[in-house]
């Protein structure tokens, strides 16, 4: 037999293992440096952060600022409450926040993953890292996230993310809810008491069904966010210090010295 | 480098570490108090950021208190925004346990004050301004290297443009005519001057429409530029940008 008759269909076999293997597993990469938070800058303070509606049906409890820019739509307050925070309609501050949720959703984006290629998170325990993957799905099952609380972990959804009913994220090692982020290409699902971790960012909308907890925040960039008797806590011991951005100027009359 | 600057860059450093240790944001609710520690900053396995120049305060709160000081009485409390409409801004001098010492946008000049660290989002910056009122000069900084000197005119020996250590309040696309396209507003005001054009006699950054003016010591107290300048300023600084007047 000759070499050639020998050498295609292994190379053949090789290729085929490799591109299901690509298909099917996520992919390691090699290890990034530390990976930095993302800066929030003006969103860092909000819990509920949404561009055209936040609608609340239940005993929601939001810890932290809730706001919308540019829909005025807040409902559901009362009966949901907010605390350490207030509700922020089309003003100043949630014009600002959504515009620093653009910075900090194309931050995130923007990030070279560690490992590609993850779908279901169920029964994973991941290290501090950039996660990307196309749908990423939380399917009843636990995340650990396993870091010291300066360890940050990426999550980049290139569709939605879909949080099962049930699932819960857990921290080991003493990582904080503070340094975990998802930035999501459409829109994010929370289910019925799943207990979720971290700073969502979504392109479109995020909704969370009833009674689940977040710790973080839930940052929509032009859709909705939808709440049912849910917690929503905005971590308090977050970096906050992003670099500040050229100032906006204001229309007005100059009374300086001159 | 003078003391008052080089202090600043150094809080800023240390305000940034603090921040960048998690240290950011505190409780809410905590009376001031002298008795408070300083926060320690806790390794951190990301790369060091180069020092930051300042630290800025954006109040994310309607009324900002100010305190006189730690464990002391109200000094003043701070509209945000802030009567020219933008975001009320503060620069930061120092931290302490979840409350910051501010420099005030106030008389007399170099006026501070304590905040609650939980009623602002805090910034780093990296750019600084340092005007030369002998040159008439201002030099744009990023990170403490030179950027670029720009030829501006300053106040004349009648009213002269205060020196100290002082930082951007606000930014307006001003209406009336004089001011050119872009006006920041100082920190500081006019130590002849209580009014002015009915405002406080606050010093303003702003382009004109002399530009044979520029280089020379021929305004009311005022910094200006020329119109494509303080047009580049304009789209860099942030507010809370620190300005330091020689």
């Amino acid at each position: 037999m000759s070499l050639k008759r020998i050498a295609l269909p292994l190379i053949v076999a090789v290729g085929l293992v490799v591109s299901v293997g690509l298909v099917t597993s996520p992919v390691t990469h090699a290890a990034n440096a530390a990976e930095s938070a993302v800066g929030l800058g003006n969103a860092g303070s909000f819990a509920v952060l949404a561009a055209s509606t936040v609608t609340n049906t239940g005993a929601t409890a939001v810890s932290g600022d809730l706001g919308v820019n540019a829909g005025s739509a807040v409902t559901g307050f009362p009966p949901g409450t907010v605390n350490n925070g207030t509700i922020h309609a089309t003003d100043t501050l949630s014009g600002l926040a959504q515009n620093d949720l653009v910075t900090a959703y194309n931050d995130a984006a923007g990030r070279t993953p560690t490992t590609s290629g993850l779908t279901v998170l169920d029964g994973k325990s991941l290290v501090p890292g950039v996660y990307s993957g196309g749908a990423l799905a939380l399917n009843g099952g636990t995340l650990t996230l396993n870091g010291t609380a300066n360890d940050v972990f990426i999550f980049q959804a290139a569709s939605g993310l879909v949080v099962a009913s049930g699932s819960k994220v857990a921290l080991l090692g003493g990582a904080s809810a503070c340094n975990v982020f998802w930035q999501v290409a459409s829109s994010a699902t929370i289910g019925t008491t799943a207990s979720f971790v971290g700073t969502v960012m979504a392109h479109t909308s995020i909704s969370v069904d009833n009674a689940a907890t977040v710790n973080g925040r839930l940052l929509a960039q032009t859709g909705a966010v939808t709440l049912i008797n849910d917690t929503i806590t905005r971590p308090t011991s977050c970096v906050t210090a992003a670099v500040g951005t050229p100032a906006t100027p204001v229309p007005g009359r100059a009374r300086f010295t001159g | 480098m003078n003391s008052r600057r080089r202090a600043a860059i150094l809080a800023g450093a240390l305000i940034a570490t603090a921040l960048l240790s998690g240290c950011g944001r505190l409780a809410d609710g905590v009376v001031p108090s002298a008795a408070s520690g300083t926060p320690t900053p806790a390794a951190s396995a990301t790369p060091a950021p180069p020092p930051a120049v300042g630290t800025s305060a954006t109040a994310t709160v309607a009324r900002l208190t100010v305190y006189a000081s730690l464990g002391g009485t109200v000094k003043l409390t701070l509209a945000n925004p802030s009567p020219t409409g933008g975001p009320l801004t503060l620069l930061v001098l120092q931290s302490s346990n979840g409350w910051l010492e501010v420099q005030l946008p106030d008389r007399p000049n170099g006026s501070r004050g304590w905040i609650s660290a939980s009623q602002v989002t805090l910034h780093s910056l990296q750019y600084d301004l340092r005007v030369s009122t002998e040159q008439n000069t201002l030099s744009l900084f990023r990170d403490n290297t030179l950027v670029k000197t720009y030829s501006v005119a300053t106040g004349t020996g009648g009213t002269p443009t205060p020196h100290g250590s002082f930082y951007l309040t606000e930014l307006l696309a001003p209406s009336n005519t004089g001011y050119g396209p872009y006006a920041f507003g100082l920190s500081a005001f006019s130590t002849v001057l209580t009014s002015f054009g009915g405002g406080p006699g606050q010093i303003g950054l702003h382009g004109t429409n002399d530009a044979a003016s520029i280089g020379k010591a021929v305004s009311h107290g005022c910094i200006r530029m020329s119109n494509i300048d303080i047009t580049t300023l304009a789209g860099l600084l942030p507010l809370g940008t620190p300005i330091t007047i020689e």
